[in-house]
């Protein structure tokens, strides 16, 4: 079975009980691109729920739309979010979005990849 | 160009969004600045506010009329033709009739609105037969003039062909200069901070129920309770501000998350009814063909 995808807008694996999920620079992240995603990274998952590490370092805005489908139907099969932020530009943002679009599992931001890591393990089935 | 000049021209640009938001223009974007290594996160999180508060407030105050004093009326086929209009819609619109019957809604709608349209149309033919869903259109008459156009959207079937017709009026634009302010009696205040607080209780409600997917919701008696409000209040309240009630939010967001399981997981439809909290896979499958029109199965990739 495969584990790891890459597309024009993420790349996503899952390695030792963590999906790892890099987005790419997406210049237009409206609805459809997060619906797309939100169904790549299911059919990775199968029927397994995961702790995911989302690194949103090279992440644009996504529209109201986009952050509406990604909070909710984007929490499907997960067990946890960490979200790996640049200090300097992405952190603030991801934090003002977690605040109006909460997911509805557990999230955390990190701006270091192993603190984000150490956080996930508590949630690996 | 200098610091100095750069730094001024920012704070301009940021004093200017703020105005157009003080003034209900919540279309305004300010310019985000990528070529320069300036903190853009100020820009970025007023364009955010503004998209939050266009939703809320439009949403919030313009569909609550579901009688239309003199509304235009036009329909269109799944093409995105115009197949019927009355008179009211030609006369907005500034044409003869011949002109805009069988025509690509393209010829009188912007780009953008047209864009927003599709994608609404395709989400509302894959929901219940003839409910009503709120819209916001954007018009551009024969005078080259936009015109802000809101209303509902009902799609409809004969079994054979399906259209969606349209019902709305415009939205006003104030032109009268700002009244003087109104003395207010003296519990206003009190009534204002009541509001603030009724609002942010019920986008806690509204988070109750998307944390709460996997089973039935406790009764509204409960739930007011639980969020220190009053059974009435709890209800017209949320019904105005998400367009719609409480149980119905809660069985189709159930029913739309079961759909993105359905289609991209291999979990059964029976797994997959018992973790949204219907009783069985029968009950499941026959909400689900009444929003759908279609049994789950369907979906079910081969």
């Amino acid at each position: 079975m495969h584990n790891y995808i890459h597309t024009k807008y993420a790349e996503i694996y899952i390695k030792e009980g963590i999906v790892f999920f890099r987005y790419l620079t997406i210049e237009d992240f409206d609805e459809h691109v997060a619906k797309e995603l939100v169904a790549i990274r299911l059919q990775l998952q199968r029927e397994q729920t995961y702790p995911v590490l989302c690194d949103v370092r090279a992440l644009n805005i996504p529209s109201k739309k986009a952050r509406n489908y990604l909070s909710i139907e984007g929490s499907l099969l997960v067990s946890a979010i960490a979200y790996w932020a640049d200090p300097h530009t992405t952190k603030e943002l991801t934090d003002f979005f977690l605040k109006i679009n909460p997911p509805l599992v557990p999230s955390a931001i990190f701006t270091a990849k192993e603190e984000a890591i150490m956080y996930l393990k508590a949630f690996i089935s | 160009m200098n610091p100095h000049t750069l730094h001024t021209d920012r704070l301009k640009a940021l004093r200017t969004m703020i105005l157009e938001l003080a003034k209900g223009n919540f279309a305004y974007r300010l310019p985000i600045n990528t070529t320069t290594a300036q903190p853009k996160d100020v820009e970025i999180l007023l364009n955010v506010l503004a998209e939050e508060l266009a939703d809320f407030f439009v949403y919030a105050s313009s569909f609550n009329e579901r009688n239309i004093p003199e509304p235009f009326i036009f329909v269109l086929d799944t093409k995105h033709h115009i197949c019927g209009l009355n008179e009211r819609f030609r006369k907005l619109l500034g044409y003869l009739e011949h002109e805009l019957l069988h025509q690509p809604l393209s010829k009188v709608m912007t780009a953008s609105s047209l864009e927003q349209l599709k994608e609404k149309l395709q989400n509302i033919a894959s929901q219940e037969l003839n409910a009503s869903h709120p819209i916001l259109l954007c018009f551009s008459t024969q005078h080259q003039t936009l015109l802000d156009c809101w209303g509902y959207c009902h799609w409809v079937s004969d079994g054979k062909k399906s259209y969606f017709i349209f019902r709305g009026s415009v939205i006003e634009k104030r032109k009268d200069p700002p009244q003087p302010p109104i003395k207010l009696p003296p519990n206003r205040t009190y009534a204002t901070l009541q509001l603030q607080a009724d609002l942010q209780n019920l986008k806690r409600v509204h988070q109750f129920i998307l944390e709460n997917l996997h089973t039935q919701l406790p009764s509204l008696h409960l739930i007011a309770r639980q969020f220190h409000m009053n059974e009435f209040k709890l209800k017209t309240g949320f019904k105005e501000l998400y367009q719609t009630t409480i149980f119905k939010f809660h069985l189709n967001k159930r029913l739309e998350m079961a759909m993105v399981m359905i289609k991209f997981t291999p979990t059964s439809i029976k797994v997959i009814a018992t973790s949204y909290g219907f009783k069985s896979a029968a009950h499941f499958s026959r909400v689900f063909k009444n929003k759908y029109g279609k049994s789950p199965r369907y979906f079910k990739p081969k």
